[in-house]
C-alpha cells in the first residue's frame, strides 16, 4: 500500500470510528490512528487490481481493517496487554471493561458497513468473525499444552488470521469482477497466506523485537507458538517443557526458552514450514493474471 | 437347555436405567424381562436431582423414601449456596431395590444372571442369559434395551464411602479437588443418624486413596471417619450420537454416557432415557430398528451435556473447569448461569412437564406459540452446542433472562403477530439469533472484574466471558445475516448501542439505569414487528413496549434482589451495586452495599423499586393501545405481567 493509500484508509477508518458515541468512540479512535501494517486492507486493494470503484475498494479495505481491530482489542484484553503497537493498550487506558465495550462497539461499526456495502457482504462477513471468534476459543483453551499437535496449531492459525486474510482476498476479487475459480483461487491464497504469516509471527518472538508487543508474553500465558511446540515435541528430556510450566516463569526466562527452542531446532523448523505454506499458497495463483501474481508476491517483502 | 423365554422386550441390567426402562414398558403393556446378576452394592447416600424426582414422578413411584435438602453449596473458592435446586438424597440400595421392585410389582420377569451378546435374527433379538444357579437359558425378544453400566467404556472412576463426623445439615456439598493435574469433584452428602457420604470422581484411572483426597479436601467439614465399605465404580461420560445409534440395542443410562462429565452425576438421565426408550419402543413396537433410530433422534436433540469433537473434547472440558474455578466467586450472570447449567442438569426437553400455564393463558396462544419458540430453540441449540454446550442447555430452557416466560424469542413473537399475519416460523432463525445475542451480551456487557494481582497465565473468568460473548454475538451476526438480512445494519446498531449505553453506566451509575435492558428488550419487540410486516404505528408501539418492560425489568431484579429472592440473572444486590447494574441509585443516590444492609433503607428501596416496576408495567400496557391482534395483545400483556410479577405480588 502506498503512503498515500494508507493515509486515505486511515482517514477513512477515522471517519468511520467517529460515527461511535463517546465514551468508546476514543480507545477506538486512539488504535485506528496508530494503523499497524495494514496488510488485509492491502490484499484486498491488490486482489481488486486496477478496475473497480476506488471508494467502495477503500471501504473494503476498512471492513477488514475494523475487523481486525475488533479482535485486536479483545485480544488485549484476554492477554493482560499493555503495550500494541508500541503505545499503551486500550485496556491499559481505560480498564478491561471499557476496552470490551470498545471492542463490541468496533465489531459493530463492522457489522454496520458490511450491511452498507450490500451484496452479501453482511453473510461473509457473518461467517468471517464467527471463525475469528472460534479461533480466539481455541487459542484460548490450549493454553499450558505443551503437547498440542501442530496441526491443532495450525486449525487455530486458519481460524484467527488465516479466516480474515481469506475473506480480505475474497472481497478484493470479487470487486475486481473475477470469475469463480479466479475468486476461489486467490481465497485458497489468503487463507494460506495468513496462516503463514501467523507463523512468521511467531518466529518474531525469538528473532529482532520489530513487533512492537514485548516478546514472551504469549509465553507467560501458556500460547505456544510454532517453533516453541516443534522444539517441545523434538525434547523427550522434557526441559523445555518444564521452563515452560514453572509457576515462577517470567520474562527474564526467554532467554533460555530462545536458546533451547532454537537448539532443539524448533525455530528452523517453524520458519520451514511458514515457507512450506507460503508457497503452497502462491501455488493456487498459477492461473491467475501474471501482474495481479506478481503485485502479491511483491507484498511478502513487507517486513512481518 | 431350557425352552427358549420370550418377552417383548429384554432388558439388560436392572440399575436404576434399567428398572425404570422395564417399568415404564411394562406399563404400556409390554411384556419385558428383565435380567441382572444381583448384588445392589453397599449402602451410601445418593443426590437425587430434580429431573430424576420428576421421571420418578412420571413413573408412578412414590419417592418418601427420599429426603428433601433445603441447598446446594458450593466451595470452589468462596462458599457459594445455591438454593431452589430441588435435591434430595436416598440411600443407594433403596433406589435400585424401590425400582425394581415396582418393575416386579408391574408384571416384569425377573431374571438372576448376565446376558450373552445378542444375536439378531428375524427382526428379534436372541441371547443366552448365563445364571449363577441355573442352566444358562436362552431369551428371544422383539426390543433390547441395554443398561448395563459404564464398565465397558469406562471414561471415569469415582468413589463414595459413607463417614461420621461432621453435620451437613439439610444441604449437600460441592466442591474441587485436583489429583495431580487431574481435576477431581469432590462432594458431601448427608446420610441418616448423622452419617454422610463422601465421595469423589475424576476422569481416567483414579489411584486407590481418591477417598483420602476427599475426606482431606473437606476436612474443615470435622475428622471424617468411615463407617462402611469404600465404592468403586466407573464412570461413562463418553456419549457420542454414532455409538447410539450404531449400537444392537437401545442404549440408556450410563452405558450411553450419558452423565455429567464435571460431577459424575447420571441418575437423572439414566432415568429420563429409560422413559424416552419406552416412548421409542411404544411408538414402533413391531419395529425394533425403527424403534432404536427414534430413540438416537431424540436422545441427540435432549442431552446437551457433552463435548462432541472428539478432537477438542479433553480441551474444552478443562476450559470449563477452569472457568468454574476460576469464576466460583462469581455473582456475574453469565457464571451464575452457566454454574447452575455445568453443575445441574435440566429436564430433557419434552419430558419434564413444564409449568401449568397461567391464569386466561388462552390454549390457542399456546398452540400458536409452541412451535415458534421450538424451532427458535432448536436453531439457537444447534449454532452453539458444539462449542458451548452448556450454554446451549441454557437457551434449551428458555433461561435466557431468567425464565422461559421471558425469552425475547416471545415478544419477538408478539410483537409478529401484531399486524395480524400468521407467525411464519421462517423467522424463528432470526428470533433464535437475538437470544444468542442477548446471551453474549449478558456475558460481555458486564464482563468480571479481573481475580487477582498479576499471576501466570489467563484469567479465566474474565477471558471465558469475552471469548463465549464473542462467540455468540458473532453466531448471531452470522444468523441473523442469513435469515433477514434487511436488518443486518439494525442488528449492527443495537450491538453499538448497547455497548455505548452500557460504557455509559460505567460513567454514571445513576443516570437512567434501566436503559440498557430497555434497549435488549426494544430491539426483539421492534424487529418482530418489522418483519411481521406491521405498519409503523404498530412497530412504534412495539418499540415502547419493550422499553418499558426493559425498565420494568431492571427494577424487577431490584426488588428480587432487595427481597433476598433468587434474581432473573441469578445476581446478587451486592454484585449489581458493584457492577452498576442497579437501579438503586436512582431512588437513593450513593446507595452501597454496605449501606443497603440497614434494613430501614432496604425496605425503602425495596418500596420505591417495586412502585417504580409497577408505573412502567402500566406504561407498557399503556403503549399496547394501537395493538387490535387479540392474541398478539394477549401475548404482550402476559409476557409484561410475568416481568413484572415480583413488584406485583
Amino acid at each position: 500500500m502506498t503512503t498515500t493509500e494508507g493515509t486515505q484508509l486511515t482517514a477513512r477508518m477515522l471517519e468511520l470510528v467517529d460515527g461511535l458515541d463517546e465514551p468508546l468512540r476514543t480507545p477506538v479512535r486512539s488504535l485506528a490512528a496508530r494503523p499497524g501494517k495494514h496488510l488485509r486492507a492491502t490484499l484486498v486493494r491488490t486482489c481488486a487490481g486496477p478496475g473497480g470503484d476506488p471508494r467502495r475498494v477503500l471501504d473494503l479495505g476498512a471492513l477488514v481493517e475494523l475487523l481486525h481491530l475488533a479482535s485486536l482489542l479483545h485480544d488485549d484484553v484476554v492477554d493482560h496487554a499493555d503495550l500494541r503497537r508500541g503505545r499503551p493498550t486500550a485496556r491499559a487506558v481505560v480498564g478491561d471493561e471499557r476496552a470490551t465495550l470498545a471492542g463490541l462497539a468496533c465489531f459493530a461499526l463492522a457489522g454496520m458497513l458490511a450491511a452498507d456495502l450490500g451484496g452479501g457482504l453482511d453473510v461473509l462477513t457473518g461467517r468471517t468473525v464467527a471463525a475469528l471468534a472460534y479461533g480466539e476459543m481455541l487459542d484460548v483453551e490450549r493454553a499450558f499444552d505443551t503437547a498440542l499437535p501442530i496441526a491443532d496449531y495450525l486449525e487455530l492459525a486458519e481460524r484467527k488470521t488465516g479466516d480474515l486474510f481469506r475473506l480480505s482476498c475474497l472481497l478484493g476479487a470479487v470487486e475486481a469482477g473475477l470469475g469463480a475459480s479466479d475468486v476461489t483461487a486467490l481465497a485458497s491464497y489468503g487463507a494460506g497466506l495468513g496462516v503463514a504469516f501467523q507463523i512468521l509471527d511467531d518466529c518474531l518472538d525469538f528473532g529482532s523485537a520489530a513487533s512492537g508487543k514485548p516478546l514472551g508474553t504469549d509465553h507467560l500465558l501458556g500460547l505456544f507458538g510454532a517453533p516453541t511446540l516443534f522444539a517441545l515435541a523434538a525434547d523427550p528430556a522434557g526441559e523445555l517443557a518444564a521452563v515452560l510450566l514453572a509457576p515462577g516463569f517470567a520474562i527474564d526466562d526467554m532467554p533460555t526458552v530462545r536458546r533451547l527452542v532454537v537448539a532443539l531446532g524448533g525455530l528452523d523448523q517453524a520458519t520451514d514450514l511458514a515457507h512450506a505454506t507460503y508457497d503452497r499458497a502462491v501455488g493456487h495463483l498459477g492461473p491467475l493474471d501474471p501482474d495481479l501474481s506478481a503485485a502479491l508476491a511483491a507484498l511478502w517483502q513487507v517486513p512481518s | 437347555m431350557t425352552p427358549s423365554t420370550s418377552a417383548d422386550v429384554l432388558v439388560a441390567g436392572a440399575g436404576p436405567a434399567g428398572s425404570a426402562a422395564a417399568l415404564a414398558l411394562a406399563r404400556r403393556g409390554f411384556t419385558v424381562l428383565l435380567v441382572d446378576p444381583g448384588p445392589t452394592g453397599p449402602p451410601y447416600e445418593l443426590l437425587i436431582t430434580a429431573p430424576a424426582l420428576a421421571s420418578l414422578d412420571l413413573l408412578g413411584v412414590p419417592t418418601g423414601w427420599t429426603t428433601r435438602l433445603d441447598a446446594l453449596e458450593l466451595r470452589f473458592g468462596r462458599p457459594l449456596v445455591l438454593s431452589g435446586t430441588g435435591l434430595a438424597v436416598a440411600d443407594q440400595r433403596t433406589l435400585r431395590r424401590t425400582l425394581r421392585a415396582a418393575a416386579v410389582e408391574a408384571g416384569v420377569r425377573s431374571l438372576t444372571g448376565t446376558v450373552g451378546p445378542p444375536a439378531w435374527t428375524d427382526g428379534r433379538c436372541h441371547a443366552v442369559v448365563t445364571r449363577p444357579d441355573a442352566e444358562p437359558t436362552p431369551v428371544t425378544a422383539r426390543h433390547l434395551v441395554i443398561a448395563t453400566g459404564a464398565a465397558q467404556q469406562a471414561t471415569g472412576e469415582f468413589r463414595a464411602q459413607r463417614c461420621t463426623g461432621a453435620d451437613l445439615g439439610p444441604r449437600a456439598l460441592l466442591t474441587m479437588a485436583e489429583d495431580g493435574d487431574v481435576p477431581v469433584c469432590v462432594w458431601a452428602v448427608p446420610g441418616p443418624s448423622g452419617t454422610l457420604t463422601v465421595g469423589a470422581a475424576r476422569s481416567g484411572a483414579a489411584e486407590p486413596d481418591l477417598l483420602d483426597l476427599a475426606r482431606a479436601t473437606l476436612a474443615e467439614l470435622g475428622p471424617l471417619t468411615p463407617t462402611g465399605p469404600p465404592v468403586h465404580g466407573t464412570l461413562n461420560t463418553g456419549f457420542s450420537p454414532g455409538r447410539t445409534a450404531d449400537a444392537d440395542g437401545l442404549l440408556v443410562g450410563d452405558t450411553a454416557g450419558l452423565v455429567n462429565p464435571f460431577t459424575g452425576e447420571g441418575l437423572s438421565y439414566a432415568l429420563q432415557s429409560a422413559l424416552l426408550a419406552a416412548d421409542a419402543i411404544a411408538a414402533h413396537p413391531a419395529d425394533p430398528q425403527e424403534a432404536r433410530s427414534a430413540y438416537a433422534d431424540r436422545l441427540t436433540g435432549a442431552f446437551i451435556g457433552y463435548f462432541e469433537t472428539a478432537r477438542h473434547a479433553s480441551r474444552r472440558h478443562r476450559l470449563m473447569w477452569r472457568i468454574l474455578t476460576d469464576a466460583a466467586g462469581s455473582d456475574h450472570p453469565f457464571f451464575a448461569k452457566g454454574r447452575r447449567a455445568m453443575l445441574l442438569p435440566e429436564g430433557l426437553a419434552g419430558l419434564i412437564a413444564p409449568e401449568p400455564a397461567p391464569q386466561g393463558e388462552d390454549h390457542g396462544d399456546l398452540l400458536r406459540a409452541g412451535p415458534f419458540l421450538d424451532a427458535c430453540s432448536e436453531v439457537a441449540v444447534v449454532t452453539i452446542r458444539r462449542e458451548w454446550p452448556f450454554l446451549a442447555r441454557l437457551v434449551l430452557t428458555g433461561d435466557t433472562l431468567g425464565h422461559h416466560r421471558l425469552r425475547p424469542a416471545r415478544l419477538f413473537l408478539a410483537a409478529m403477530l401484531a399486524g395480524g399475519s400468521p407467525p411464519d416460523t421462517r423467522h424463528a432463525t432470526t428470533a433464535a439469533a437475538i437470544e444468542l445475542a442477548t446471551l453474549g451480551a449478558l456475558a460481555l456487557l458486564s464482563p468480571p472484574r479481573r481475580t487477582a494481582g498479576p499471576s501466570r497465565g489467563v484469567d479465566w473468568a474474565l477471558t471465558s466471558a469475552v471469548v463465549a460473548g464473542d462467540f455468540l454475538l458473532a453466531q448471531a451476526s452470522r444468523l441473523v445475516a442469513e435469515s433477514a438480512p434487511q436488518v443486518s445494519r439494525s442488528f449492527a446498531e443495537w450491538l453499538a448501542e448497547l455497548s455505548t449505553l452500557r460504557a455509559a453506566r460505567l460513567d454514571r451509575p445513576e443516570d437512567d439505569a434501566g436503559a440498557v435492558y430497555a434497549s435488549l428488550f426494544e430491539y426483539p419487540a421492534r424487529i418482530g414487528a418489522v418483519l411481521g410486516g406491521c405498519p409503523d404505528r404498530l412497530v412504534q408501539a412495539a418499540r415502547d413496549f419493550g422499553h418499558h418492560c426493559g425498565h420494568a425489568f431492571q427494577y424487577a431484579e431490584d426488588v428480587l434482589a432487595l427481597d433476598g429472592k433468587r434474581t432473573r440473572l441469578d445476581t446478587s444486590l451486592d454484585a449489581m451495586i458493584e457492577s452498576g447494574t442497579s437501579a438503586v441509585f436512582e431512588h437513593f443516590p450513593g446507595t452501597t452495599a454496605d449501606s443497603a444492609a440497614d434494613p430501614e433503607l432496604r425496605g425503602a428501596l425495596l418500596k420505591a423499586s417495586a412502585e417504580a416496576c409497577a408505573r412502567r408495567h402500566r406504561s407498557a400496557l399503556d403503549a399496547l393501545a394501537p395493538v387490535e391482534n387479540a392474541a398478539s395483545r394477549r401475548m404482550f400483556e402476559h409476557f409484561a405481567a410475568a416481568l413484572a410479577a415480583p413488584a406485583l405480588s
